[in-house]
């Protein structure tokens, strides 16, 4: 999978052009799995923080 | 503002953080609505919401500099502590439980300064990138950097971009969740109820004035605290 976009310059010379936007699906794929873990570890731990008095 | 109620964000912020997410939003929408296939004129539209979300990033840095705690979102020694008893009790190996935030969370300041990071660059490439187009205040002059620090930059400013939406996804997702709602609503009209407060955070770590302010009192460094 390229993490980068090249093309060729007028002078022959192959430049990078920039990001990929294939890694758009893995941006989202990778805020979606942080959601889905994160409200799993809440439901399965079902505990509230408690705090303390200084 | 009644005795039962605590500002937490002044109108000025609320205006501030209101007007830079719909700038952002523009920003991504325009940006990523054409690569996935929805052919339109972006251009200009996304150029004009970059301008303005620098000037409200501009506007933020200066208020937040000069007339708010500045250190009120850095993270420091007594969140680190906070966040390790955290992590202990939910792994389950007990210990002493976290102490309340000052007026901002760890995880706050953790996200703040990601999305600091990623929207600074943002805008640094991409007040580079407006000398490529032509507008009505100046003619594009796309030749005073060479093609290799050109593909820099437009990297640079895709992977934030891309970076972007997890940050903003991940925002939503806490924004909503239940227990957050109390304060997401303050984001909103501006106040979190004296329970809340008192619940959730330390009074003398982020300290708030009891009286009645007047509808015309400045906000300030009245209502937060240095950790």
């Amino acid at each position: 999978m390229p993490l980068f976009r090249y093309a060729t310059s007028v002078y022959g010379q192959t430049v990078m052009v920039g990001a990929s936007w294939d890694l758009i699906w893995w941006f989202v794929g990778a805020g979606a799995a942080f959601i889905v873990v994160h409200a799993a570890v809440k439901v399965l731990t079902g505990s509230r923080t408690k705090v303390s008095e200084r | 503002m009644s005795g039962e109620r605590v500002l937490r964000h002044h109108l000025a912020d609320r205006l501030y953080h209101w007007t830079m997410a719909a700038a952002q939003l523009t920003c991504l929408f325009t940006a990523f609505l054409p690569i996935l296939g929805w052919k339109f004129e972006w251009v200009t539209a996304h150029w004009i919401a970059g301008i303005v979300l620098t000037a409200v990033i501009l506007f933020h840095i200066v208020r937040a500099v000069l007339w708010q705690d500045f250190w009120a979102m850095v993270i420091g020694p007594r969140d680190l502590r906070s966040s390790r008893r955290v992590v202990t009790r939910a792994l389950g190996r007990g210990g002493p439980p976290p102490q309340r935030d000052a007026k901002y969370s760890p995880p706050q300041k953790i996200f703040h300064m990601l999305v600091a990071a990623v929207v600074l660059a943002i805008v640094a490439t991409g007040l580079l990138m407006l000398s490529k187009i032509d507008t009505p205040f100046w003619r594009r002059n796309p030749y005073w950097l060479g093609d290799a620090q050109w593909g820099m930059i437009y990297a640079i400013h895709g992977l934030c971009a891309m970076a972007m939406l997890t940050l903003i996804m991940v925002h939503v997702y806490f924004a909503v969740r239940p227990e957050n709602l109390w304060i997401t609503r303050s984001m909103f009209h501006g106040w979190i109820s004296r329970k809340d407060y008192l619940r959730h955070h330390d009074p003398q770590r982020w300290p708030v004035p009891d009286a009645k302010p007047t509808p015309r009192q400045r906000g300030g460094t009245a209502y937060s605290a240095s950790e």
